[in-house]
């Protein structure tokens, strides 16, 4: 059998798997032909591997549920981060406004707060139904 | 569970589970586990562990659903997930010993089940003695026929990288072979 040397079986690799025209390398067809026959031989034991015979135990079911609880858990420790971060700017916000000018400003601000969390819940509810989480 | 039936295409099965469908989840890993399956086998060499891997790269699926970008089909995006994991595995790990058991309840001619099993063991013995990046590239290019651009998405690589790796596995399995007089 002719020896290929290795840039030429690198090619002769890439046009085995068609990665590169047919049409190129027809100088050397005969030489890729017998390496082609050589491939065949071998690659053709490899295939032993395609049997499908082992029965695994995987329940999709339980993944998916399993998948659902992952992802309420990550959504449930968002949700809650968010809560407690915006619970301490609030409160910090009216602990630097006791202390930095009178008392009636900070129930000018609540005054505001309460009202515009009416209309930021009301907008927060038709969102999440309009998501489908509600 | 009711089966979402495949009427429905692979990108509205994946918009359907992005939105929580489990019937839908359910198709889309059913469509796609046998794909998961075979390349998951080839690269452990070992059903146990290709079970947990298997089993973990759909959670990872199911949960990271959302970044999902459905302009490749789901099965790469479950290929990569799977190499990662096994990746993971592997460094977590030694490599553990393949098959033997799992083998033994083939059906059939007991005779052809041994020589069979013997032939099969031989060449998996051969595809583990290479190193995890290159059987993965060998086993995409020579069992489901990627293309070069497509392994290197599915395995973060560069195109010229995909090329070595599969000459130099091609090369190697040639020798191997020659040398255990398996051809």
């Amino acid at each position: 059998m002719m020896k290929v040397n290795n840039n030429k079986e690198d090619h002769f690799i890439d046009k085995y798997y068609d990665e590169i025209p047919q049409n190129n390398l027809t100088s050397k067809e005969e030489e890729f032909i017998e390496y082609k026959n050589k491939l065949d031989h071998c690659l053709e034991k490899m295939d032993i591997l395609d049997k499908d015979e082992f029965d695994l135990d995987v329940n999709i079911f339980k993944i998916i549920n399993e998948a659902e609880k992952i992802k309420l858990r990550k959504r449930n420790k968002l949700e809650t981060l968010i809560f407690t971060s915006l619970s301490l700017i609030i409160l910090l916000t009216g602990v630097f406004v006791v202390l930095s000018f009178n008392v009636i400003y900070l129930v000018y601000i609540e005054i505001i707060i309460t009202s515009l969390l009416t209309f930021l819940l009301i907008s927060l509810v038709i969102y999440s139904k309009a998501r489908g989480d509600i | 569970m009711k089966e979402v039936r495949s009427t429905l295409n692979e990108f509205e099965l994946v918009e359907a589970s992005k939105k929580g469908n489990k019937s839908a989840q359910n198709t889309l890993l059913t469509e796609n586990y046998s794909i998961l399956k075979g390349y998951t086998i080839k690269m452990t060499g070992d059903p146990y562990l290709a079970q947990d891997i298997i089993q973990e790269t759909m959670l990872k699926a199911l949960v990271n659903i959302n970044k999902f970008t459905p302009y490749g089909k789901f099965s790469t995006w479950l290929i990569t997930i799977s190499t990662n994991v096994y990746r993971d595995y592997l460094r977590k790990t030694k490599v553990s010993e393949p098959l033997d058991e799992a083998l033994e309840s083939s059906q059939g001619n007991v005779e052809n089940i041994t020589i069979s099993n013997i032939e099969y063991k031989e060449i998996m013995q051969i595809l583990l003695k290479i190193s995890y990046e290159k059987r993965a590239v060998f086993i995409l290019k020579h069992y489901y026929g990627y293309k070069y651009e497509e392994i290197s998405e599915m395995l973060g690589c560069p195109v010229g990288t995909v090329r070595s790796r599969l000459h130099n596995c091609i090369k190697y399995i040639l020798s191997e072979m020659k040398e255990r007089e398996v051809v």
